[in-house]
């Protein structure tokens, strides 16, 4: 059963939402990289400006946009994957928690701050009764809620809009500056891919896409594999396990055109990225996403959504590359996520 | 159509007990665990009743033989300690080779520690990694040695519901072949202090379904289910069938459920569906039964509107456990299997009035003999999240 990529719109830090096409001047930040917001008044009525956190928004747009390019009829089911949820409210609330010592506190930030509001928001928005679904998984959120899709699909449903969303904010900025998980200030987020130095940058974003059973004029790619490792055992038990479950997608390893990488600067996890490029796929294209994004939970997502636009305009940037090989066609693209050798996915989209 | 999904084993720790046997044997004496808080620290603790578990963490560390130091969150202990139950009940150990999914439910995640930590990082980082919800479900993998496949869901209340209804899913659909499920978590000043906002929290033991009900108790539990397929399971024990299962979304509001209650109604109606039952079939119903005024209200009419002049016998074990957010769909999955395993209807305890908009009232008595093939349970949640299993003899 062939499983399609009808609709795909991406908030970033990049100016990347509604755009048709990767952009080629990426914009450059020497600490965390936040989402280049579009003009909510667009989406949102005044009171719920006033009331919704800046990620409940990014998602509420950027699932609209996703639903109105895929022209759909029915929407069937929702899937969302969000590392940390609604981070912002539930900050808000601990902190009048604490600063009261337990006093007056008011329910929006608390109902705000649960995981799946923002599942549920699209959901009241669109009327939509189908199954609604939020995975909080770390960096499989997102790679979770798209294998959710692809069962729902084999369920008989026929539109499933899976999104993957996370914001960072200051305060969990300078939090996570405790346990040295980010670089060093200044940094650059162009470097992700030759940073000898531990630690990553911190991004955020909001990704939609809406998974279909059928083909249409808006397809941009078939999903031909999702597949998540917990933990890999070693390269030449993933090279195998990764070879059988190509195999029964129909494609080899020399199908696959381009792999993306999600390489985010830390030099402790990117030497298992460097051990997959190095063992499975020495001889492919190479490319990575992280310099557009940064890392977040839910990054992948930003990856696939670059993927799809790679497919669409048949057309890697230059900036996206990864050492000297290129292609003229590419059909297949594999994307590889990982974190600190735990959690590996690997995505394979193909030309339709 | 797929493969069949069995439960194998089951692991529990609740306000009612640390295992299968006691959860059981307060559910038929009619035993609460609803109290006063004495682990959990909050200026609320007189003003409010809990389903706290009696034991502090190092107590329960001691009891998992884990070094005393340990840095887990509250929520991560409880699912271990019911995961290793589980695990054992369903005679595996560590070493099995089955491709094993491990998907579990949470709300609160690592919450006990964030509140505790959040201003003095300096005091203790090790919260900042353990906050998100996913910790949970990666350590009880690495308890077991599991390293196949691992997520987590979080759809507030319906969260170990979920977990249980994916683990069936990816079996019928021969992605893994055996899954450990379920929902964990802990209580924590975070949750009391949001459901105290909502007004939603009975400062006495609750009522469900009871005309006068105040509001829920929030408890803290954690269920585990081993979940097989039936050709890894075919010589082995079976408590049950994983015969149907649905989440549908209500689409009307973050925190309240419609007054035609459409999400519950379809979850129910469309897991009879997957489990190609009729409703006659159903022989009795865990019900997610809070105690508040909106979901007893609704979850009756929806029931009314499906079983029509019919409903089975239903009751509401919160009133033992408190409403255990993310672990209540697991918890509550596991009283319907003993529900079946027995033979058994547990009663809805301080139930005394018929809400006088219903024409139903739920079992107030242990009812022996029940003749129990098919039981559905429900677990509703915020985001308008509704989800029922249907669990069958085998």
């Amino acid at each position: 059963m062939a499983i399609y990529i009808n609709g795909a719109q991406a908030i970033s830090p990049q100016n990347t939402f509604l755009s048709p096409e990767i952009p080629k001047d990426l914009i450059k930040y020497d600490g965390m990289m936040q989402n280049v917001l579009p003009d909510f008044k667009n989406y949102f009525n005044p009171i719920e400006m006033r009331r919704m956190s800046r990620i409940i928004k990014c998602s509420s747009a950027a699932a609209a946009e996703c639903i109105n390019e895929a022209e759909i009829d029915t929407l069937n089911a929702i899937a969302v994957g969000t590392g940390l949820g609604c981070l912002e409210d539930t900050e808000k609330f601990l902190n009048k928690m604490i600063d009261t010592n337990e006093g007056m506190l008011t329910p929006t930030t608390f109902i705000q701050s649960t995981h799946n509001t923002l599942a549920g928001k699209i959901a009241i928005d669109y009327k939509c009764t189908g199954a609604n679904f939020t995975y909080a998984h770390k960096t499989i959120s997102f790679e979770s809620a798209l294998l959710e899709a692809i069962l729902l699909i084999k369920e008989g449903n026929k539109n499933i809009l899976v999104g993957g969303v996370d914001e960072i904010t200051p305060e969990n900025y300078n939090l996570r500056k405790h346990i040295d998980h980010w670089k060093e200030e200044p940094y650059n987020n162009l470097d992700v891919c030759n940073s000898n130095t531990p630690g990553t940058v911190a991004g955020e974003g909001a990704a939609y896409f809406m998974i279909s059973a059928d083909k249409t004029k808006n397809t941009y790619a078939e999903i031909k594999m999702v597949e998540l490792y917990h933990r890999s055992n070693g390269i030449s038990a993933l090279s195998k396990n990764l070879n059988n479950r190509l195999q029964d997608a129909g494609l080899s390893f020399d199908d696959i055109d381009l792999v993306l990488f999600g390489y985010n600067g830390d030099s402790i996890s990117d030497t298992y990225y460097h051990q997959v490029k190095d063992m499975i796929f020495d001889n492919h294209v190479h490319g990575y996403y992280k310099h557009y994004c940064g890392e977040y939970d839910t990054s992948a997502s930003f990856g696939v959504w670059m993927a799809t636009r790679i497919i669409k305009q048949n057309d890697v940037p230059e900036n996206v590359i990864l050492g000297k090989r290129k292609k003229d066609k590419i059909n297949n693209v594999l994307l590889y996520n990982q974190e600190n050798n735990k959690n590996h996915s690997f995505i394979v989209l193909s030309a339709c | 159509m797929g493969n069949r999904v069995f439960v194998t084993g089951m692991g529990i720790i609740s306000a009612i007990g640390n295992n299968l046997e006691e959860n059981y044997n307060s559910l038929l004496n009619k035993e609460h665990g609803i109290s006063k808080l004495d682990i959990l620290e909050t200026v609320h603790k007189d003003e409010i009743v809990c389903g706290e578990i009696k034991l502090t963490n190092e107590e329960l560390l001691q009891r998992l033989k884990l070094p005393e130091n340990t840095t887990y969150p509250r929520t991560t202990i409880l699912a271990i300690h019911a995961a290793k139950e589980a695990y054992n009940d369903a005679g595996l150990a560590n070493g099995d080779t089955a491709k094993t999914g491990v998907i579990l439910g949470t709300t609160v995640g690592g919450m006990d520690k964030s509140e505790r930590y959040y201003r003095h990082p300096e005091e203790n980082t090790d919260f900042i990694n353990t906050h998100n919800c996913g910790y949970t479900t990666e350590k009880v993998a690495d308890s077991l040695n599991l390293q196949d496949f691992v997520t987590t869901l979080s759809t507030a209340c319906s969260s170990g519901a979920n977990a249980i209804m994916l683990g069936a899913r990816l079996i019928k659909n021969g992605i893994v072949d055996r899954a450990i499920v379920g929902g964990t978590d802990s209580l924590s000043r975070f949750t009391i202090n949001g459901f105290k906002t909502l007004f939603l929290l009975d400062p006495n033991p609750c009522s469900p379904f009871d005309k006068d009900r105040k509001g829920l108790n929030l408890g803290e539990g954690a269920g585990i289910l081993v979940l097989e397929s039936e050709k890894l399971c075919n010589e082995k024990k079976k408590y049950c069938e994983i015969s149907g299962y649905a989440n549908n979304n209500d689409a009307y509001h973050q925190t309240a459920t419609s007054s035609e209650a459409k999400g519950p109604f379809l979850s129910m109606k469309n897991a009879i569906e997957v489990g190609k039952l009729k409703a006659k079939d159903i022989d009795y119903i865990n019900v997610h039964g809070t105690g508040t005024d909106n979901n007893d209200f609704t979850e009756g009419i929806a029931m009314e509107k499906l079983f029509g002049e019919h409903v089975p016998p239903f009751s509401s074990t919160k009133s033992y456990t408190g409403h255990t957010l993310g672990a209540a769909g697991a918890l509550e999955a596991i009283y319907s299997i003993l529900s079946i395993e027995y033979n058994v209807i547990f009663p809805n305890l301080n139930f005394k009035q018929r809400i006088s908009e219903l024409s139903i009232s739920p079992a107030t008595v242990v009812i022996d003999n029940a003749g129990i093939k098919n039981v559905m349970s429900n677990s509703f949640g915020f985001g308008g999240n509704e989800t029922t299993l249907i669990f069958s003899k085998e």
